[in-house]
């Protein structure tokens, strides 16, 4: 196989990562608030679009990456390293991103790494692709970057999630944080939000 | 005019100065400085054209935030016509060629040192401070590894008795800048050189806070609604410089004053610190 049968990354890899990034930014400074978030086109199914965009945007040789088996396929494996020279390590815990396309089959939250005490950003970032980011049970989310309360209702998270996203905010400063993301739009759950009882 | 900066106007750079790789680096410490409000994150900090203590630090956090779109404000003491913002912004034209103003109220990016702009910010923009020292414990704790280890066990006890003997000594206590906050209720944070004045604009600010540190390679946030607390005691509660003037250009009573020499008779007089606010407030005066 050969390099060009790879799917192209962003069309201008400054700008569309400049801007990719911004909305990164807003979506974990506002936790629970939709952003819109376009990716490249056409990743390697089943990655959609704002999964890989996020991938390009902080990816990188200094940025060990870990797939999930739904992502751990050939083309989708090409595509990141030819594209971010990320390492993709087989080990949750010692990954600085780890990308999930099926959020379902998510391994509990404590696979990944919450940071040490005196490091807490030395933790794992989730990106949980799901089927959608609305219609699935809500949930009130509360803390730094909301202004009263916000809720939020993804639907494809495993049954177990919003009590695990309850221990992971009672670690606080340790613990995981998240984007979640379906194939246009990206939501920021850092380990600061609390979450209400649905 | 001549500029500051150590770069050479005929030579290509990447948009915005720095590479890719030194702005995803950049990046990604900013959002777990986001993540995590008031902890310092560490990042590998970047030679910058600048003269030490320009404020690196923030000058990276902008050049890894700044897109096409941007509209860059930079204040320093609170004016925009001051020899350090007027080179900052001219560099991030050249570098970038994104637009600039002098607007609060137009800015998406504010680059700041010492002051945060007396027109409340919005949603829309970020705040962006160049810090000198992003430790508060410094000034009783030189080294890392115990600063650190205080931060990780949130055991900020000395911060208090060291404020706590500034005021049986002195009545009141003593830090008029760079007053130490907790940030979300857990870290002991610098608020940089700004005067305790503007301590209170951080508590729930619609706009998010980056706090860059180039020499001590730290960045860290207060994202937008996060709780920010000045330290004080029941008995000495935490409270802000009141002025006994108004400003003598414009008459607010709400501002920041810096005393100015008029002639040099020595005749003073008070005017806003944010040169901005200022002139807005002098414009929709004249135009009313
Ligand atoms: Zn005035």
């Amino acid at each position: 196989m050969t390099a060009d049968l790879i799917p192209p990354a962003f069309r201008d890899p400054v700008h569309d990562s400049q801007s990719a990034f911004r909305r990164l930014l807003k979506a974990l400074s506002r936790p629970g608030t939709p952003v819109s978030l376009t990716g490249p086109a056409q990743p390697p199914a089943p990655m959609g679009g704002p999964l890989a965009a996020i991938a390009l945007t902080l990816a990188d040789a200094d940025c060990p990456i870990w797939l999930d088996p739904a992502l751990s396929t050939e083309p989708v494996r090409r595509y990141l390293h030819f594209h971010t020279n990320a390492p993709q390590i087989a080990d949750p815990k010692a990954a600085a991103i780890a990308l999930i396309g099926d959020a379902g089959r998510l391994p509990g939250l404590n696979e990944f790494h919450p940071g040490e005490a005196a490091y807490p950003d030395r933790s794992t970032t989730l990106i949980l692709q799901l089927p959608a980011l609305t219609g699935g049970p809500s949930v009130r989310l509360s803390g730094p970057g909301i202004e009263t309360t916000a809720s939020l209702a993804p639907r494809g998270l495993p049954g177990w999630f919003w009590q695990a996203w309850h221990e992971n905010a009672a670690r606080y400063p340790l613990g995981v944080d998240i984007f979640l993301t379906d194939d246009r739009i990206v939501i920021g759950l850092p380990r600061s939000t609390k979450v209400e009882a649905p | 005019m001549e500029t500051d900066l150590a770069f050479d106007d005929d030579d290509v750079y990447s948009f915005a100065y720095l590479d890719e790789m030194t702005k995803r680096m950049i990046r990604r410490a900013i959002l777990k400085a986001v993540a995590v409000p008031g902890y310092q994150v560490p990042f590998g900090s970047r030679e910058m054209p600048l003269p030490p203590g320009w404020g690196t630090g923030g000058l990276q956090v902008t050049a890894s935030l700044l897109g096409r779109d941007d509209r860059l404000k930079v204040i320093d003491q609170g004016a925009d016509d001051t020899t350090n913002a007027v080179s900052i912004r001219r560099f991030f034209a050249e570098v970038s060629g994104v637009a600039t103003t002098e607007r609060t109220g137009e800015a998406t990016i504010i680059q700041t040192r010492h002051r945060i702009p007396e027109r409340a910010l919005t949603e829309d923009q970020i705040i962006v401070f160049q810090q000198p020292q992003p430790e508060p414990l410094r000034r009783f704790i030189t080294e890392e590894a115990v600063a650190r280890k205080i931060h990780a066990f949130a055991r900020y006890g000395v911060m208090y008795v060291r404020l706590y003997e500034d005021i049986s000594r002195l009545g009141h206590i003593a830090m008029s800048s760079d007053y130490p906050v907790v940030v979300n209720g857990r870290y002991l944070a610098s608020p940089s050189p700004i005067p305790k004045f503007d301590n209170p604009k951080l508590h729930r600010s619609r706009a998010l806070a980056l706090f860059g540190a180039g020499r001590e390679r730290r960045i860290h946030a207060i994202p937008p609604f996060t709780e920010v607390k000045s330290l004080d005691f029941a008995d000495y509660p935490f409270t802000v410089q009141r002025f006994e003037a108004c400003c003598s250009a414009c008459g607010a009573q709400d501002s920041y004053l810096d005393e100015i020499l008029l002639d040099d008779g020595g005749r003073r007089a008070f005017v806003c610190s944010d040169t901005a606010y200022c002139a807005e407030r002098r414009g929709e005066r004249t135009e009313s």
